[in-house]
């Protein structure tokens, strides 16, 4: 039996077509369709969520006494998954029908300009949640108490003390001016693998070209 | 590329598997080739390559398949036996019951069966010479069990 299955091994590759390699010309079609949708997937689990983050802070801060902040932060929210929504068609939208290389560099640029895009929105929606956030926290009922009692005759700006205020201010400030820095950083998280994959995809086949 | 091939097609079962695999492993050899440094054989590197890129696929694949359904499961189960039914060629059988092997004994038999040395297969799998011998025997009493349809 021993020499049946060295036998069988070797006379089984003489005679049939066993060893005809398969072409490879589908390889990037494939990859590029499996990471298209790998992306759009990840785009939509973003997009629920902060949908979902929208609603349980709206309930938080409702809760806590300070639902204007909650509302506030629930539309900026439900804003941005909506836009993101939006920026998902178009990656949707790219002609498949074109050669992988092309696709994928439609692909990359249409990346490239969408960022872009956030980055310029992120710079007035990181520090809008900061401030929403910081001060519906300092407004619900018991951070009023609490500062109250704390700090008793100090000067305050909506009803923040006011050096509180102006700590907030500037790390809302900081976040605007990092907004390109902590966005790329952001997506480099979630998105980062990907976006590395495509690189490579994109490199390979110029290097094949 | 001969061996290519032959790795590919003992770590898959269907032809559109195949292809990826072998597309996979290609992609991988053209992508590393300049990470050979020419320290061992080129075969040697190719072997270890293309075994590393299916085991990792085959792994990948069966942790998507623990989604499946106990139902496309028992069909696939099920299909498997009336395909065993059918009269195969001996080397269609032989990949058969590799199939049935764990990937490191698939690796280990695909290895000894191109007529590897015992040393270059412990090269390529990383481990000792001295259990090589011992499991090729263990791996060829089980592929005759299962040739002989001892086994399921």
């Amino acid at each position: 039996m021993d020499n049946s299955i060295e036998n069988t091994w070797r006379e089984g590759f003489l005679q049939d077509k066993a060893l005809v390699a398969p072409r490879l010309n589908k390889l990037y079609d494939q990859k590029s369709n499996h990471l298209i949708d790998r992306l759009l997937r990840l785009g939509k689990r973003n997009i629920i969520g902060i949908v979902i983050g929208a609603v349980i802070v709206l309930l938080g801060f409702s809760l806590a006494g300070s639902w204007p902040a909650g509302l506030g932060l629930f539309l900026l929210l439900i804003g941005l998954a909506y836009y993101t929504q939006i920026q998902g068609k178009k990656l949707a939208q790219i002609d498949k029908g074109e050669n992988s290389y092309q696709y994928l560099t439609k692909l990359k640029l249409t990346l490239q300009e969408m960022m872009e895009n956030y980055i310029h929105i992120y710079r007035w929606v990181y520090p809008a949640i900061i401030l929403l956030f910081s001060f519906g926290m300092l407004n619900s009922s018991y951070s009023v108490e609490v500062i109250a009692e704390q700090f008793p005759g100090v000067s305050t700006i909506l009803g923040v003390p006011t050096a509180m205020f102006v700590c907030i201010m500037l790390f809302a400030l900081t976040f605007s001016v990092l907004a390109k820095r902590i966005f790329q950083e952001d997506v480099g998280l979630i998105y980062g693998p990907l976006l590395r994959k495509l690189e490579e995809m994109i490199t390979d086949m110029e290097h094949l070209r | 590329m001969e061996i290519i091939i032959k790795i590919c097609r003992a770590y898959t079962d269907t032809q559109e598997d195949f292809e990826d695999y072998y597309q996979e492993v290609c992609l991988q050899i053209w992508r590393t080739r300049t990470n050979y440094n020419g320290k061992a054989e080129w075969s040697t590197w190719i072997y270890r390559l293309s075994l590393n890129v299916c085991m990792t696929l085959l792994k990948k694949r069966r942790t998507k398949r623990k989604h499946f359904s106990s139902a496309a499961v028992n069909a696939e189960v099920l299909s498997a036996k009336d395909d065993a039914n059918k009269k195969e060629a001996p080397i269609a059988q032989l990949y058969k019951a590799i199939r049935q092997l764990s990937e490191v004994d698939r690796a280990v038999i695909l290895l000894y069966l191109e007529e590897q040395s015992y040393k270059d297969i412990a090269e390529i799998m990383g481990t000792n010479p001295n259990n090589i011998g011992v499991r090729i025997k263990r791996i060829k009493t089980r592929l005759k069990k299962l040739l002989d349809g001892q086994l399921d």
